[in-house]
């Protein structure tokens, strides 16, 4: 196993040739007269002026970075014509360039790069630059904030009336067919235009959605019309839906009625929910299967988590799971591989990040809370009522399924517990391998040896001391911590190969029994490293590298 | 009616010399079950006069209804055998040689009672799991061959994997009636055919029989372990059975008279001598087995369908003379029913076979003396590998689990098992290991105390206090925590016994759905009490949440999704069959530019992948595994567990692989046992090892799912060739490497002329040579290859071998019969793994790509196109 050209610890550095990371310069596409229009900054002035603030912060998302400066400037011009005497300041995130003889500052900043999902509003970045308000373009997703007051710009984007409205003619013939006109932001202003239109050819049951700021209405920020006769109504989208738009509509009505209008190619199709729902059944199975899990906490903005958090947590203690809280920003395949002993994690976010990683690159699966308790507190089988969109029906069953668990456990419980405590628990079915598995919930105490205190027979001091081996006999394959199960510890410990710096020069052998026996030098001689970040490094007194 | 009670049995169990656990095994039609039958009427569980008729070791209905057997069923018989013949029982007579030698106590031969566990298997290829799971827990096997259509490919299947398990044979060659009565053949011809048959099981016992056991285990019918029988008659005779009434007639011994009785031997009536030369004077002589054996059964044959009954020189009176008694009600009878009656008198079969299975098989407490360090994963000294080898009822307890059996009651199943050393009973606590448990880790292990044990038999359980070493049982209260199989033990260090490795694999599968969303929690109750309920079917859920049945072929499918429907008791939608892929690479690529290394070849192109960070490269390169070296993974014979040392003298000494590089081999996968290895291949990299475990991760993931189709790959090994790694720890963590290490074996794959391997049946037909056209049209239509035709010698039946791609093979079974007027029956056993020839995978005009790839992908939800090399490729 050695390498024969190794003989010492390797130098711990290396230097190598890492290319400059090459930047591309996208320009604005747009002219100054459409950046006004299409980003509204006349309403935008319209806003800062008349609550005065002073210290304004734009937040783009990256698709839209490439106009900032233009909207910084056209909103300068707009603040000098509202207000002459002032003067403006700008800068690009954090950098501050100052404009000459000034009475009363109003800085803008532009806000990019941001932590989460663009469509969130960063209020802990707005605090950085200690903001008055937040100007929000582009898609957001309208989760109500609680610290800064927000302007959304949805940035309207053209759309072709005429096409729209005779496809809509060939899809739905039918002059009476019940239908809501929904879309994505940046269609949202056509909405009231279309809906005249089409109710001019003859259309009676249309309704047409607007926007309001309710992330949890049945339609996600969405009138809609009411919960009771929803179900009789066909959707019209306008652009393509985010996942999680497709996975909340269909689960309002048959999956079969959701229809998508594609303003790039000016055509109505039906949507692949179904291929989505079932996507996310296959990942209830996961859940279910998997012992340790990651809570990812993907927003700071949003009203709730703090109370997520804590009902996650005990949901997953509730099914003997294992949690960790981890903050990562934003998502990553790379970042989440880090934590190779987590199985399964849970994102705390908006709406909007539903993740059905439809690729499949992450490491691990990716779930929202939802899926988590569907998957826990429903039981086997659960999801396909999101498969089908009946959402009723999913909050049946959960119920259905918790009288049907207590039953069994009365059962059990008449059947006289006749030592249950030292018997296994059923082991869990996994529906992705078709075993069963022994390792969904770890932290349940589960006795892992036969020999028991003998009852009484052979004296009392016999007894302790068998029992005080059991004890450690059982802990001897649960991997502790400051004495509490650690599955992760234990996933180091046993699925882990590499032992530590050096290791390469150790002779691995094996004894009689087939444990590994490491002969030579176990490892590195321990010595004085580096220091610091990776800025800059200290490596010996005084010295600096980079 | 039942000649023993369940105390009885009880009573046998502890006198393991005197068990017998034996398993029936045959091809289909060949009369296993039917055999069975005389066994279990012998025991009087089922009236005689029935037996052959009513298949009593088919339990299920639609096994009644389709004539076929599905589940293998188990019952234990009590049987009683003349005190004399104790004397000629092997392994009491071997035991006793021994003992003289070494001048120890002798064994008795008081005990004339046996107990015969009995399980009668499946015959058709589908359903071989079913056979493996029987011979698991027997130590004998009996091997029922058609005198007339022969030993044919599953009668070979499950013989070799008798021979493995180191189940010793027994042969029996059925429908001797069939000669008789439809062929018509003279002594000789079924003589000839007797022989014939013989050699042909006893090619299959030299080739596949473990030389290291030093026991020679080929038949031969003087030595009395061939019988021969008419099972639907309810007849048999061995040449023991002859030789015992003849013996006392010329007054020598038997075992000469057993001699005397088959092969080249004659009896000159002139000299009266017997003799090994076939002529007298010019004039040729009858065999001795054709005069004292066939020609008196031929007569009685003859003289019953010509109605020669009544009167001195009639059979009736001829028949009374053997010792034949027939009631008067039985005389009135005619034609093949009173043939029957005075056969079943005259040899009954259950004597026959009995008599054969007691001297011929070993008892338990012998079996396991040589089947334990075959059983047994853990240390060969140890105290649950020394309780196997004695099998000694008070060591701790080891038993083995190999199939579960439906109960009564609704969801629940006996598991059923052979208890291989210590005692099982009531309210034991036992460790229940699971098929990946390992001594040490909690992972697969559970503790549960022993419900019920129970007494298989046939339909019925019957309850029993205590099962002891060597004997097979039924246990109630196990079956949540083993899926299909597993190991019991008591001792703290018990290893797992061995895992059953299965002849067929689930290579078809379907995808199943409810019509009715709000049924999904039935079916998925169903589906796992079907992934119980076969020992092969596979229960999955695709990453695109469909729920897959997988099968070994379509009958067993069909009979799967049968018992689902049932179990689920709601309507299913239920999807076309879809086979099974495998990804795989058919070549290096090369870099035609560099000059040749010392063996002649241009060195590797090596794909590149940088990490998320661009600080982390690995380069590799996909080479392909030799698909022999693949099935010796696939079989266990080279894995994961093995020590590195010997296996990479293996690697080298069989596969020719070099073996620094054998030594080398960081893992293998999907699954960490597939056939598909990863190897470092680097020259003193540093950090290597701390990524390895990182890498093996991104193997595993990658090797699961390739990137042509989401299948998983097959024989392709990835060389690591080079790694450049981050001074920092942090940089070069998991979450940089795992997914790298995946897309650098992706880029790789593609860039190694990418294939699809498909899994291949061997194709058996036997047909008449009227219907052969028919045979041959389909098979081209289906694009089979036919590499072996053969007539049976003295019939009109051709042997037809062929290989059929499994995409081709739905519908071919109802083609078939359709061509040939039904005339043709088909065995399709899944066979080997083939390259798909239909062009180049990465061309998306090929044929591959339109008739497999896209529709796979399509099927998968995934982007039409395969993804380029340019998508994992990172340029330096």
């Amino acid at each position: 196993m050695t390498q024969p050209e190794l003989t010492t610890a390797p130098v711990l550095s290396t230097n190598p040739d890492y290319e400059p990371a090459t930047v591309q310069i996208e320009t604005s596409t747009f002219s100054p007269s459409e950046i006004r229009t299409i980003y509204e900054t006349d309403r935008t002035v319209d806003w800062i002026l008349s609550n005065n603030y002073s210290r304004i912060t734009l937040q783009f998302p990256d698709d839209l970075l490439r106009d900032s400066t233009l909207v910084e400037t056209a909103l300068q011009d707009g603040l000098r014509k509202g207000r002459k005497s002032e003067s403006v300041v700008d800068g690009i995130d954090g950098l501050k360039v100052e404009d000459n003889g000034i009475e009363k500052e109003r800085k803008i900043y532009i806000l990019a790069d941001t932590s989460y999902g663009s469509c969130c509003v960063d209020e802990v970045a707005a605090e950085h630059a200690e903001a008055d308000c937040i100007v929000h373009y582009g898609r957001a997703c309208l989760s109500p904030t609680n610290r800064l007051p927000v302007l959304h710009i949805f940035t309207t984007l053209p759309l072709d009336l005429q096409a729209l409205i005779s496809s809509f003619i060939s899809t739905f013939p039918e002059k009476s067919t019940p239908v809501v006109l929904t879309s994505s932001l940046p269609y949202s202003s056509h909405i009231p235009t279309i809906y005249e239109s089409l109710s001019s050819e003859g259309y009676t049951s249309l309704f047409a959605s607007s926007v309001i700021h309710n992330p949890s209405s049945p339609i996600p920020n969405r009138t809609c019309p009411s919960t009771d006769i929803i179900s009789t109504y066909h959707i019209l989208h306008i652009d393509q839906p985010l996942t999680s738009l497709i996975l909340t509509l269909s689960t309002l009505t048959s999956s079969t009625s959701l229809q998508i209008f594609d303003p790039k190619t000016n055509s109505i199709s039906s949507s692949a929910s179904n291929r989505l729902l079932l996507r996310r059944y296959a990942l209830l199975s996961h859940i279910r299967a998997a012992g340790i899990f990651g809570i990812l906490i993907n927003t700071l903005s949003s009203n709730n988590y703090l109370s997520t958090i804590k009902t996650l947590q005990t949901l997953l203690a509730k099914h003997y799971k294992k949690s960790y809280l981890v903050t990562v920003g934003k998502l990553n395949a790379a970042k989440l591989a880090n934590f190779a002993e987590v199985e399964v994690w849970i994102v705390i976010g908006c709406w909007e990040s539903a993740v059905v990683d439809e690729r499949r690159e992450m490491w691990r699966v990716v779930v929202t809370p939802w899926e988590a308790t569907a998957a826990l507190d429903g039981g086997e089988g659960v999801g396909v009522d999101g498969w089908r969109g009946d959402w009723e029906a999913f909050k049946n069953k959960i119920e259905d399924y918790q009288a049907l668990q207590a039953e069994k456990k009365d059962e059990a419980d008449e059947d006289g517990g006749e030592g249950s405590d030292d018997e296994s628990e059923e082991p869990v079915f996994d529906f992705r391998t078709g075993r069963y598995i022994s390792t969904a919930k770890p932290m349940k105490v589960v006795k892992t040896s036969l020999i028991e205190a003998p009852s009484g027979s052979n004296g009392d001091s016999g007894s302790s001391s068998t029992a005080l081996t059991t004890t450690q006999k059982d802990k001897s394959l649960s991997v502790m911590i400051n004495n509490q199960i650690s599955p992760a510890a234990e996933y180091l410990q046993q699925k882990r190969g590499w032992k530590g710096l050096g290791s390469d020069f150790a002779e691995v052998e094996y004894d009689q029994d087939g444990n590994e026996v490491w002969r030579g030098d176990e490892g590195a001689v321990v010595e004085e490293g580096r220091k610091g970040v990776a800025r800059g490094y200290h490596v010996h007194e005084g010295e600096t590298r980079t | 009616m039942v000649n023993f009670t369940v105390d009885e049995i009880h009573g046998l169990m502890n006198n393991r010399r005197n068990i017998r656990n034996m398993s029936v095994i045959a091809h289909v039609d060949h009369g296993k079950s039917t055999l069975s039958d005389s066994l279990v009427a012998a025991a009087g569980i089922i009236a005689a006069s029935k037996a052959g008729d009513q298949r009593y070791m088919d339990t299920r209905k639609d096994e009644q209804e389709r004539g076929i057997t599905i589940k293998s069923t188990a019952i234990s018989l009590h049987a009683d055998i003349p005190k004399e013949d104790l004397v000629d029982i092997k392994e009491i007579q071997e035991y006793n040689v021994k003992a003289e030698r070494e001048k120890k106590e002798k064994l008795s031969l008081e005990s004339n009672d046996f107990l015969i566990n009995l399980i009668d298997s499946p015959g058709h290829v589908d359903f071989s799991s079913e056979v493996t799971a029987a011979l698991r827990v027997t130590d004998g096997a009996l091997v029922v061959v058609d005198v007339v259509e022969g030993a044919s490919v599953q009668t070979e299947t499950v013989l070799r994997q008798a021979l493995s398990e180191r189940i010793k044979p027994v042969l029996c060659i059925n429908k001797v009636d069939r000669t008789l009565l439809e062929l018509q053949k003279t002594p000789e011809e079924i003589f000839l055919s007797f022989r014939d048959n013989i050699e042909k099981i006893n090619v299959i016992i030299a080739t596949y029989q473990d030389k290291a056991l030093g026991q020679d285990w080929q038949v031969s019918p003087e030595k009395g372990n061939v019988a021969f029988a008419a099972a639907l008659q309810g007849w048999a005779f061995t040449i023991r059975s002859f030789a015992t009434r003849y013996a006392q007639k010329f007054g020598v011994n038997k075992e000469k008279m057993m001699e005397r009785l088959w092969g080249d031997m004659y009896f000159n009536p002139h000299t009266k001598k017997w003799t090994k030369n076939d002529k007298h004077e010019g004039k040729p002589l009858n065999r001795a087995f054709n005069q004292f054996i066939m020609d008196p059964i031929t007569k009685i044959f003859k003289e019953v369908m010509e109605d020669k009954l009544e009167g001195e020189k009639g059979i009736l009176a001829t028949v009374e003379k053997l010792g034949v008694k027939l009631t008067s009600e039985e005389k009135a009878l005619k034609q093949k029913p009173l043939l029957k009656t005075i056969m079943r008198k005259f040899l009954p079969a259950a004597d026959a076979i009995l008599e054969m299975m007691v001297i011929h098989l070993p008892s338990p407490q012998n079996a396991q003396a040589y089947r334990a360090e075959l059983l047994y994963e853990g240390p060969p000294d140890d105290e649950s590998c020394n309780g196997i080898r004695d099998c000694d009822p008070a060591a701790p307890l080891m038993l083995y689990v190999s199939k579960m059996v439906p109960t009564s009651e609704r969801g629940r199943f006996y598991a059923f098992g052979r208890v291989f050393s210590g005692t099982a009973k009531s309210g034991l606590k036992v460790r229940i290991q699971g098929p990946n448990y390992e001594p040490g880790k909690k992972e697969d292990l559970f503790i549960k105390a022993i419900q019920r044990t129970v007494l298989m038999m046939g339909r019925q359980a019957e309850q029993i206090e205590s099962v002891p070493a060597g004997n097979i049982v039924g246990l109630v209260g196990i079956d949540q925590f083993l899926v299909k199989s597993g190991t019991l033990a008591t001792s703290e260090t018990a290893h797992n016994l061995k895992v059953m490795k299965f002849s067929v694999s689930p290579v078809v599968q379907r995808a199943v759905e409810v019509k009715n969303g709000s049924d999904l929690p039935k079916l998925v109750e169903g589906l796992k009490r079907l992934a119980k309920s076969d020992p092969c079917v596979l229960i999955t859920t695709s990453e695109s949440g469909e729920h897959v049945v997988a099968g070994a072929g379509e009958l067993h499918l069909e009979i799967c999704l049968n018992d689902l429907g049932e179990f689920a008791g709601i309507p299913l939608k239920i999807s076309d069959p879809v086979v099974q892929y495998r990804e795989t690479v058919t070549e290096t690529p090369r870099d035609e530019r560099q000059p040749q290394g010392p063996d002649g070849l241009h060195p590797p192109i090596y794909a590149l992948s940088k990490s998320p960070n661009k600080h982390n490269r690995i380069y590799l390169h996909a080479a392909p595994i030799d698909e022999e070296l693949s099935v010796a993974i696939d079989a266990g014979k080279v894995s994961a567990k093995d020590d590195v040392k010997t296996r990479a003298r293996v690697l080298a000494d069989d596969y020719g692989w070099d073996v620094t590089e054998a030594r080398k081999i960081w893992a293998f996968g999907p699954d960490t046992n597939g056939p598909n290895m990863v190897v470092d291949t680097t020259k003193a990299v540093q950090y290597l090892n701390e990524i390895k475990d990182s890498v093996v991760s991104g193997f595993q993931w990658a090797s699961k799912e390739g990137p042509l189709c989401e299948e998983p790959m097959r024989s392709i090994r990835f060389n690591i060739m080079d790694v450049t790694l981050h001074a920092d720890a942090i940089h070069r963590g998991g979450g940089q490497v795992i997914p790298t290490a995946r897309r650098v074996m992706y880029a790789a794959l593609l860039m190694a002329k990418p294939n699809l391997m498909e899994p291949t049946y061997l194709v058996e037909i036997q047909v008449p040579e009227t219907a052969m056209g028919g045979v041959y049209s389909i098979l081209t239509r289906k694009n089979g290859q036919v590499f072996h035709e053969e007539q049976r010698p003295g019939t009109p039946l051709f042997t037809i071998k062929a290989y059929l791609p499994v995409r081709e093979s739905f519908g071919f079974t109802t083609d078939l019969r359709a061509a040939t007027s039904g005339q043709a029956f088909p065995q399709l056993v899944f066979d080997h793994w083939q390259a798909v020839e239909l062009g180049n995978a990465l061309d998306p005009t090929s044929n591959i790509f339109t008739k497999v790839i896209q529709p796979a992908r399509k099927r998968k939800g995934l982007k039409e196109n395969i993804p380029d090399v340019a998508e994992y490729y990172d340029k330096l």
